[in-house]
């Protein structure tokens, strides 16, 4: 069994759990190569999370949990990804299912992570499929994703107001050259780091009170507050294109992967998602505190 | 806060140095010490102990008239002052023992003080008290007891004499001149069954309607335990008759089969009367004959009345005199037969266990148990000072016939020859009773802890459960509410099946399925109602039964709880350790040969000699130690460190003082050593404030050493702790997330710290006491490496230690090591401090002052390191096992689901991928299970993806800013959405068709939101009688279209001559419903 799968099938069980037992359990599947780790704790967050298998950082805390299993619907629609957790026993009994309704199998080996189960085949296959797996299918789960998620300004307005920390290092993100610097810009997101290692984010509210959010958040309210579009869609690839140092909020960038089954292909500095749906693309830019993409107008 | 003279070593050395100096007899030498808190004797007079070595130097008594002053055990000294007033009184007043020993045969008398007073019932008892009166009433007359055997019979046997001088004829002149009936029984069953006597003389047994039984009736009706018991009395060739061996014949007692139950070990009073009341008593006005007759030959059998509650009714009102616990326990544990019969007595392993008979008992475990034998022979010492004290100026004169030395080995070999129960086919003990078995023999019993190489302690306590529970379930519960669940379980277990059972307590002697006992959950609640006296207000803190019988759940019946036999309960005992030495090879700590009196009381106080009132404080103990919670350390030296920590403190109560100091210490030293490993690091301290220890936590992360805070988060801490500097998130259960230390925290990490957090729950503190040396070694829960006590011979470890200590620590590291150790030079370290990592111990030199905390543990070891670990549990995920890392020395044997396995490098070689199941690692003595499980999937508890009511199969509508009229293809689908600035997400409850923007002045937009528009629906309530909802449907399409708008796709892009068209279609049908509407009236 490969690792990537081990690590799935033990956060399955666990169910839930702290950022440090995530991080132990990764060292512990881990193939000791001098000491240094192939893959990194974050990179396998954001591949698990994306791929809409755990929820990291549940409500600002430092744990995470599993989700149920369920045969998430691709934007195309002949096709659905195995998502959430599992187990052996479930794995052997969505390829069975799948086979048995006449859909397409594919077990793609994802290097670092799980593997991708994919059936492909009618939607009413595909179904059937699940219902004989025991597990949930969710057509079209990008459009259900979005359709869940709670939009930026939201987020901002029930952030907790606090003080900034005293004798704490702060940091600026820089919505022009889209990276982190040590001085503190104006209307920006701010990263406070403790001497202990322990690290905060904020962002000016209204009224320039700080507001704490999660990193990838801060980054994007502060592109909200500052019109910056960080967000792009190239309709004719169908991708969603966002910079390597501002990713998308955990929740978006799940639904954003969850229109091919994908996680977010880097490079160049950027992070790509393909297939992925203009009316999704427009929902999640939206969602994020970007504006939507312009709608065609008739001549 | 620790004392401020032991926050470094080196005051520690000094405190070391000091208590050295001071003189070592801290006991009062003629004061009247609390008699209630020990157990043992420590704290009796020395003189009183010279005395006593005096009058029997040899286990003989020789003085006729020994006048003596001991303590009674398990007396609290408040709750005891009567009775400490009563032994003071009758100091004073030198009651007069008269002991004389006859020699009937070759072997010299020999007799014990254990022995040879009649022996008192437990004080707090209902028996006790009325012994005690009845005692104290006594001012003349006399208690003659005298074998009522036939002497000689049995050569190589002593004849035991007792005459105690009673001026008020005991009640149990009752029984006339039934002399070849026990005392006890006599006292309960010679009022009420005259006849008896001459029957049981004659060899013939009444029953309870007075019939005359004969012996061959009755001996269908004695188990094979009573057989057993003969079998060891004595020097006399053992007739055991063991199923399908016929008894061989023997003179004397009669054959007994063994597969019959007995009467044998019918219960003659309380626990302690019991063995008192093992002779026959000869009565005449003013004397009391008692006649021993644990003699094989002279064997009289303890029969109890068939009704309990006559038999209490009798005593009780009959004869206030005796007590009527001892008659109810006489009645309530044998049901059978009612009066003796000499060839059916069977002797009691009391006579077995007499001390003096057989003085040095060849024990296997004679090294260890020694102590705990001692103990309880000073427990037996201090039963029989007060029974000289309640005999007052009775004269006893005990003649003893001659016995040979039994053997412990042979008492439990009968005990083990037992028959299993025979248990009803219904009989299945609660599965919350065999959880808390199984988790017990695997924590206490089976692991090895510090202490006990040769010794197995069932040290319970609250903590100790809570770990134990923790430990084989992964679920951590805070102490009281692991206690509670644990009562709760043996509670349900004794009540709904023991007592069900045919053969009551006994049943637990059956073992489980997979051979395990199934008894050790009993066993080890019978230690905790020890634990827990000298706590309880209520009752008396010698009551031990009646905490029993509430733990229990049960009413008490004549001083014990119901269905409890303490024959079966002292076989379960040993039958345990029969099993424990079978598998483990080490053996349990039993009250060893001289307990004597008291002796089934004995069995649970020896593993728990420190009470709640004490086991309380060890955490501040621990703290002040510098500690680590959950450390291994040596016991040895625990106990050095808390006699120097409770020495001039007065933390700890005189007993617990006290046993420290004698010959219970090795008890106290594995009980503190289990405790230690059990804590959590909590407590509360005397502000009510709760505190928490923090351990440091080492890893290392590409090559590059990380030091972290790492607190323990015992249950009631709240989630997120934050003090204002150090913010802590809860993590897995038990612990708070590691925090890394900072460079700049050296100094903080050397004096210690206590991190106090206020919130609506309360105060808490993180603290951690003055540190200049940490070793830190690998951990079954955590990578890296964690701050414990010692370094584990043969596995990689750290050292961090002061800056000022670092060539101490580097000489002492290259001994031990024997490779050249250099501090890492790394700027993350704090300031201060050095850190020697990769540090290998190959010997165990004694480590230099102030450095104890580096002590090689040359001990096995076994750390399961790694591998997906299924929580708290000991399970790991099929697949990804832990590495198993073996410390201890290179000769080490080491062997893998008890097959022999390989160490190379300190690490064991398992063969193969691991099967599902649990496996077992077992080297040089040390022990860990641990079990592989396949991933479940517990679905229904997982947090689903999307929520059930979520609509799937489409997208949100994303619009453009501005405010805007969704619209659906009924006349009633329409919502109205915004003013937004930034584009506006939209899920209406029907499928919309168009987006429609209407401004104040001209212009409009529309928008399409489907790629195919359907036609208007121009049917249905809201098309044939517009109202409300229908109309502002119309409104807004008619409103925009006058306006002449802008058309437009909002995703897809369909073709524009039908989405024109259709947007026609939907004006003239909004037109019509508004004409429509006109008309209507």
């Amino acid at each position: 069994v490969k690792p990537g799968e081990l690590l799935l099938y033990w956060l399955s069980h666990v169910r839930e759990g702290s950022w440090s037992a995530f991080r132990r359990a990764l060292a512990a599947i881990q193939p000791e190569q001098d000491s240094v780790v192939t893959i990194t704790a974050a990179q396998i967050m954001r591949r698990l999370s994306e791929l809409a298998h755990a929820d990291f950082f549940v409500d600002g805390s430092n744990r995470w949990q599993v989700y149920a299993p369920a045969l998430g619907g691709l934007c195309e629609r002949s096709a659905a990804v195995l998502v959430g957790g599992r187990t052996p026993r479930l794995r052997d009994a969505v390829v069975q299912s799948g086979h048995k309704e006449g859909c397409k199998v594919e077990v793609r080996d994802e290097s670092g992570g799980p593997d991708s189960i994919r059936l492909l085949g009618p939607s009413e296959a595909i179904s059937r499929a699940a219902s004989g797996a025991g597990i949930r299918y969710i057509p079209y789960l990008s459009g259900a994703l979005a359709a869940t998620l709670e939009p930026l300004q939201s987020v901002v307005r029930r952030a907790v107001s606090a003080a900034a920390p005293v004798n704490w290092s702060v940091r600026s993100f820089d919505l022009d050259a889209l990276q982190w610097v040590d001085r503190l810009l104006a209307r920006s997101a701010y990263e406070y780091r403790s001497r202990h290692g322990e690290v905060r984010y904020y962002v000016r509210g209204p009224g320039g009170a700080l507001l704490l959010l999660d990193r990838r958040s801060a980054i994007y309210s502060a592109a909200h507050a500052r019109r910056v579009a960080l967000i792009s869609y190239n309709e004719h690839t169908r991708e969603l294109i966002v910079p390597f140092n501002a990713p998308l909020p955990h929740a978006i960038a799940r639904a954003a992967a969850a229109c091919s089954g994908v996680p977010a292909r880097a490079g160049d500095n950027l992070l790509v998602y393909g297939d992925v749906d203009r009316a999704i693309a427009s929902a999640l830019m939206v969602t994020a505190g970007q504006r939507p993409l312009e709608p065609h107008w008739l001549a | 806060m620790p004392e401020p003279e032991v926050l470094d070593a080196q005051t520690l050395d000094f405190a070391i140095r000091s208590e050295a100096q001071r003189p070592a007899a801290h006991t009062e030498i003629g004061t009247e010490t609390s008699v209630g808190e020990t157990w043992g004797a420590t704290d009796i007079q020395p003189e009183l102990h010279s005395a006593s070595q005096e009058q029997t130097p040899s286990g003989l008594v020789a003085a006729p008239d020994v006048t003596r002053r001991t303590q009674t055990p398990y007396e609290n000294p408040d709750e005891n002052e009567p009775v400490a007033s009563g032994l003071r009184d009758r100091d004073e007043a030198a009651p007069r023992v008269e002991c004389r020993t006859q020699a009937l045969d070759p072997f010299p008398a020999t007799i014990s003080t254990d022995q040879w007073v009649a022996e008192p019932s437990e004080p707090g008892c209902p028996e006790s008290k009325d012994e005690s009166s009845w005692a104290a009433e006594q001012t003349s007359g006399a208690t003659r007891i005298t074998s009522p055997m036939p002497e000689p019979e049995v050569p190589g046997e002593q004849a035991l004499d007792f005459a105690i001088s009673s001026e008020v004829p005991r009640p149990m002149e009752h029984a006339g001149e039934n002399s070849a009936t026990s005392a006890s029984e006599t006292w309960e069953a010679a009022d009420s069954q005259p006849d008896s006597e001459s029957a049981s003389q004659e060899g013939t047994l009444s029953d309870a309607t007075g019939r005359p039984q004969t012996s061959s009736e009755c001996r269908g009706e004695i188990e094979s335990l009573a057989a057993g018991f003969r079998d060891h009395s004595g020097d006399a060739p053992t007739q055991v008759e063991r199923p399908g061996q016929p008894l061989e014949s023997q003179p004397g007692p009669a054959a007994i089969p063994t597969n019959q139950p007995s009467a044998e070990s019918s219960e003659t009073g309380s626990p302690e009367s019991e063995d008192e009341t093992f002779r026959a008593i000869e009565q005449a006005p003013g004397t009391t004959r008692i006649t021993s007759p644990e003699i094989p030959s002279e064997q009289t059998s303890d029969f109890a009345i068939p009704s309990e509650a006559q038999r209490l009714a009798e005593h009780t009102t009959e004869n206030s005199a005796t007590s009527a616990s001892e008659a109810c326990e006489a009645a309530d544990s044998r049901p059978e037969p009612e009066s003796a019969s000499r060839e059916q007595t069977l002797p009691r392993r009391t006579e077995a266990h007499d001390a003096t008979e057989h003085p040095q008992k060849p024990s296997e475990n004679r090294d260890e148990s020694e102590p705990v034998a001692a103990a309880a022979s000073s427990l037996s010492r201090e039963a029989s000072g007060i029974a000289d004290e309640e005999g007052g100026d009775r004269t006893v004169r005990r003649r003893e016939r001659a016995k040979n030395p039994v053997p412990d080995s042979q008492i439990e070999r009968t005990v083990l020859r037992r028959m299993l129960p025979r248990v009803s086919a219904r009989f299945k003990l609660p599965d919350s009773y065999q959880q808390w078995n199984r988790a017990i023999i695997e924590y206490c019993l089976l692991a090895k802890h510090p202490g006990e190489s040769r010794l197995a302690y069932l040290s319970i306590t609250p903590r100790v459960l809570s770990s134990t529970f923790e430990a084989e379930y992964g679920v951590l519960l805070m102490p009281e509410d692991a206690a509670t669940q644990f009562t709760e379980a043996v509670s349900l277990a004794y009540r709904t099946e023991v007592l069900n059972e045919p053969e009551k307590l006994w049943a637990l002697a059956e073992p489980a399925d997979d051979s395990m006992p199934t008894s050790v959950a009993l066993l080890a609640l019978s230690v905790l109602a020890a634990y827990e006296m000298h706590a309880d207000e209520d009752a008396g803190p010698n009551a031990y039964y009646p905490r029993l019988a509430s733990l229990l759940g049960i009413d008490l019946i004549a001083g014990h709880p119901r269905g409890f036999d303490l024959r079966d309960f002292e076989g379960l005992w040993l039958l345990l350790n029969s099993w424990l030495e079978t598998r483990t090879g080490r053996r349990l700590a039993l009250p060893g040969p001289n307990a004597g009196l008291r002796r089934f009381l004995a069995y649970p106080l020896c593993h728990v000699p420190l009470r709640k009132i004490d086991i309380e404080k060890l955490p501040e103990f621990f703290d002040w130690a510098g500690l680590e919670p959950g450390s291994k350390a040596e016991p040895a030296v625990l106990g050095d460190a808390l006699r120097r920590w409770a020495s001039g403190r007065d933390v700890l109560s005189k007993a617990g003082e006290t046993s420290l100091t004698d010959e219970r210490r090795p008890a106290v030293e594995a009980q503190v050593a289990m405790e230690l490993e059990a804590w959590d690091g909590s407590w509360t301290d005397r502000l009510g404030r709760r505190t928490a220890a923090v351990h440091i936590l080492l890893d290392f992360v590409r090559r590059r050493p990380h030091l972290y805070f790492l607190p323990r988060r015992p249950l009631s801490f709240p989630e997120v702790f934050d003090d204002g500097s150090h913010r802590f998130q809860g993590a897995e259960q038990g612990w708070y997330e590691p925090v890394e230390i900072a460079p700049e925290d050296g100094p903080v990490l050397q004096t210690g710290f206590l991190w106090n957090s206020s919130s609506s729950r309360g105060s808490f503190s993180l603290h951690r006491p003055s540190t200049t040396v940490l070793a830190l070694s690998p951990d079954s829960d955590f990578t890296g490496f964690l701050s414990q006590r010692g370094l584990p011979l043969g596995i990689q470890s750290a050292v961090l230690c002061a800056e000022q200590l670092e060539r101490t620590v580097q000489e002492f590291l290259i001994s031990i090591t024997g490779t050249r150790c250099r501090p890492l030079d790394d700027p993350d370290i704090p300031r201060g401090w050095r850190l020697f990592a990769g540090v290998v111990p190959r010997q165990a030199p004694p480590p230099p002052a102030g450095l104890d905390v580096l002590s090689v543990e040359s001990g096995a070891t076994v750390i399961l390191r790694g591998g997906l670990r299924m929580g708290r549990r000991a399970a790991w995920l099929e697949g990804a096992p832990p590495t198993i890392l073996i410390g201890g020395g290179d000769d080490l044997v080491a062997s893998f689901d008890g097959e022999a396995a390989r160490i190379t490098d300190g690490v064991l070689q398992v063969p193969g991928p691991l099967r599902v199941g649990a496996h077992v690692v077992e080297v040089g003595g040390a022990r860990r299970r641990f079990e592989t499980v396949e991933p479940q999937g517990e679905w229904d508890e997982c947090t689903p993806l999307v929520p059930a009511h979520t609509p799937v199969g489409l997208a949100p509508v994303t619009l453009p800013p501005g405010r805007w009229a969704v619209i659906g293809a009924a006349p009633d689908d329409v919502a109205f959405v915004g003013p937004a600035d930034d584009g506006l997400l939209v899920s209406p409850p029907f499928p919309p068709i168009w987006a429609v923007s209407v401004g104040t002045r001209r212009g409009a937009t529309v928008l399409s939101v489907t790629d195919d528009p359907p036609a208007p629906r121009s049917s249905g309530r809201g098309y044939a009688q517009p109202r409300g909802s229908a109309l502002v449907w119309a409104t807004a399409i008619y409103d925009a279209h006058i306006r002449r708008p802008r058309f437009g796709w909002l995703d897809g892009a369909g073709s524009d001559i039908e989405l024109r068209v259709t947007w026609r279609r939907y004006f003239a049908t909004a037109k019509a419903l508004k004409r429509r509407r006109r008309r209507l009236p």
